[in-house]
């Protein structure tokens, strides 16, 4: 059972022995922080006259080409997002990779396991 | 072959086993489905439903909103589905309420069953875009008043049925330290019990272990009791139709025996079906479980408590927001209240995240009302006119934006005369109407940045319509400006309300229509 159990999960547990425990959610961070920072500048926008009448005006001029460009920024500005985001994990992953040795060398028997199967041998 | 299914003999059977209950053996059926509730959103349905396809929750999630909003009655099968599906637990709820065990979650399922009777999908439509809608129009204060109570009563059941989730949560963890792997109730004992629950079903009796003298006999048993003698001799004596009749009764013993037999290995067949697929469903629960376990461990996610808390900022600050800026106007307060609701859902997903913590349900509340924040300030600040829009004339000022389309304007005399509001139009691309009734003067301020001023006459008394294009006055940066005044007074007499419009658009031409009249 114990053995069926860890095999029929995905492979992440057996494959990432560095992260036993949990990790900083960067993905939720630099999210955060983006729609955050995007809801401060709407408020802004909303509640300063200048940036309204601003708002008004950038309106009355909308073309088709200004429609495609400001499509084309909020994509951007997604991926862009997520590449952060892809990029913090990775220096996590590296910087957890450094912190860990390698498997074999380990003296520590139990940090050899992989995660999951001190509670299947548990139950 | 269908002698065995309509022979009347009495079969004692066996020892009469625990015969599941007509409830028990529905439960059974659905345990057999394989779909057990893991940790989702609210029941972990959706999560549940992904996990037997093998495909990812948000796809069932979306797909279930999506259905949800057309009108389909997703959020009643949602609620039947956790009422009825078995948690990691192996425990039904339905089937724990039976046996007189409550369990908290209740609450929150029977909440959820009250929702959905609710007609939720034209309620979500209206709530989501009663911001755009409500909010501009002329009587949007009444709006103003209905916007806050129903975030209010939206984020209260929200909270209600997380508040119940996390009561649930915390008695099981409590409480049940036994329950997880731990077989399902209704698991049957040993095989021995396996009983011919249904002897009637349709045993279909392989001759292959059964003596030709007993399938001959299989006719004589079935068949009215004086047929076999015939059979059997041509002179019925008392000692032979006695040694008949034990033959007989031996005879049916050992055909007895054989159908109990058939019966039973029949029922044994489908227990053991039934058994492979409980086998099965439990397999999966038990490697889901250990798969929640591990993601629980390596990547947990916010309590149900803290997204409460970072909720109820949310709706604090949104609603002091909103009660600040009600002077504003009503969208951008309401554009608002939504914004900074969704900065402290923001700020609390990257606080989650320093903790360690995933944001799911955070992070899809604070994008939805992000979105829907940025889009109700949009509307709020630009105004915008529908494609056709229609204006008239009052005593107050009137100051509209449209990006596109056309408009009528209505200009139509005061009752006790005077000035009218100033009408400010400002527009993007398309034609504007002008209609002018008697008893008003018109003074026309406009700015094209390509377009004519073009004016005709419909004199009272019928006749030809005068018609005429106006010459720009001057030209500006932003293209040609015309000051043109039009008295359009009654028989004669100088009109008594004047009407001051002023005019900015950017493509498009202005067709002035002046009706006369004589009385």
């Amino acid at each position: 059972m114990s053995g069926q159990s860890t095999d029929t999960m995905d492979a992440a547990p057996a494959a990432v022995g560095a992260e036993d425990g949990p990790r900083t959610r960067w993905a939720g961070i630099v999210w955060g922080l983006g729609l955050g920072a995007v809801g401060v500048l709407a408020l802004k926008a909303v509640l300063t006259p200048q940036w309204r009448a601003a708002i008004v005006d950038w309106t009355l001029q909308v073309t088709p080409l200004t429609v495609v460009s400001s499509v084309l920024l909020v994509l951007g500005g997604l991926l862009l997002v997520t590449g952060l985001v892809g990029v913090a994990r990775r220096a996590q992953r590296a910087v957890a990779g450094r912190r860990t040795p390698v498997p074999v060398m380990a003296e520590d028997g139990s940090s050899l396991l992989p995660v999951g199967a001190d509670d299947e041998t548990g139950r | 072959m269908t002698d065995a299914t309509s022979t009347p003999l009495a079969d004692p059977g066996p020892p009469p086993p625990r015969t599941p209950s007509r409830e028990a053996g529905f439960f059974t059926w659905v345990r057999g489905l394989g779909i057990v509730r893991t940790r989702g959103w609210l029941g972990g349905v959706c999560a549940g439903i992904a996990a037997r396809i093998g495909i990812d929750p948000l796809i069932v999630r979306g797909i279930f909103v999506v259905t949800a909003l057309l009108g389909f009655p997703a959020l009643l099968l949602y609620v039947i589905g956790w009422a009825l599906l078995p948690g990691l637990d192996g425990r039904i709820l339905v089937q724990e309420l039976g046996r007189g065990r409550f369990d908290p979650t209740m609450i929150a399922v029977g909440i959820l069953a009250l929702v959905s009777f609710l007609p939720v999908a034209s309620w979500a439509w209206s709530v989501l875009f009663w911001p755009v809608t409500g909010a501009l129009s002329p009587t949007g204060v009444v709006g103003a008043i209905g916007f806050v109570p129903a975030l209010v009563l939206g984020l209260g059941v929200v909270a209600l049925v997380l508040w119940a989730i996390s009561r649930s949560h915390r008695s099981s963890s409590s409480g049940g330290a036994s329950a997880p792997g731990s077989p399902s109730a209704a698991a049957p004992g040993a095989t021995a019990d396996l009983a011919s629950a249904n002897p009637a079903a349709s045993a279909a009796p392989g001759p292959a272990d059964a003596s030709g003298a007993s399938m001959a006999g299989a006719d004589a048993a079935a068949a009215p009791f004086g047929t076999a003698p015939a059979a059997a001799s041509d002179i019925p004596s008392p000692a032979s139709v006695d040694e008949w009749r034990s033959q007989h009764e031996q005879w049916r013993t050992q055909h007895d025996a054989w159908r109990r037999q058939q019966a039973d290995a029949d029922a044994a067949a489908r227990e053991q079906a039934r058994r492979e697929r409980e086998e099965q469903g439990r397999a999966f629960a038990a490697a889901a479980q250990a798969k929640a376990e591990w993601r629980r461990r390596t990547r947990p996610r916010t309590s149900a408590l803290y997204v409460l808390g970072v909720l109820g900022a949310g709706l604090v600050g949104g609603a002091v927001t909103a009660l600040s800026a009600a002077h504003v106007g009503v969208a951008i307060a309401c554009a608002s209240a939504l914004l900074v609701c969704a900065i402290v859902g923001a700020a609390g997903m990257a606080v989650a995240g320093i903790l360690h913590r995933r944001s799911g349900f955070l992070a899809f509340t604070t994008s939805a009302l992000l979105a829907i924040g940025l889009m109700v300030g949009y509307l709020g600040v630009v105004q915008p006119g529908s494609w056709s829009m229609s204006l008239s004339t009052s005593a107050v000022p009137q100051s509209q934006v449209q990006a596109f389309g056309s408009t009528d304007i209505s200009v139509v005399p005061l009752e006790h005369g005077g000035t009218a509001g100033v009408v400010d139009l400002r527009k993007g691309s398309g034609d504007t109407q002008i209609l002018v009734q008697g008893g008003t003067r018109v003074a026309l301020d406009a700015t094209l940045g390509d377009g004519t001023v073009v004016y005709e006459v419909e004199p009272a008394a019928g006749g030809d319509v005068h018609s005429s294009r106006l010459q720009p006055t001057r030209r500006s940066a932003d293209g040609d400006v015309y000051r043109w005044t039009y008295d359009n007074g009654i028989g004669g007499a100088a009109a008594k309300t004047l009407v001051p419009l002023q005019i900015t658009q950017a493509h498009g031409d202005i067709y002035v229509v002046i009706m006369e009249e004589d009385r």
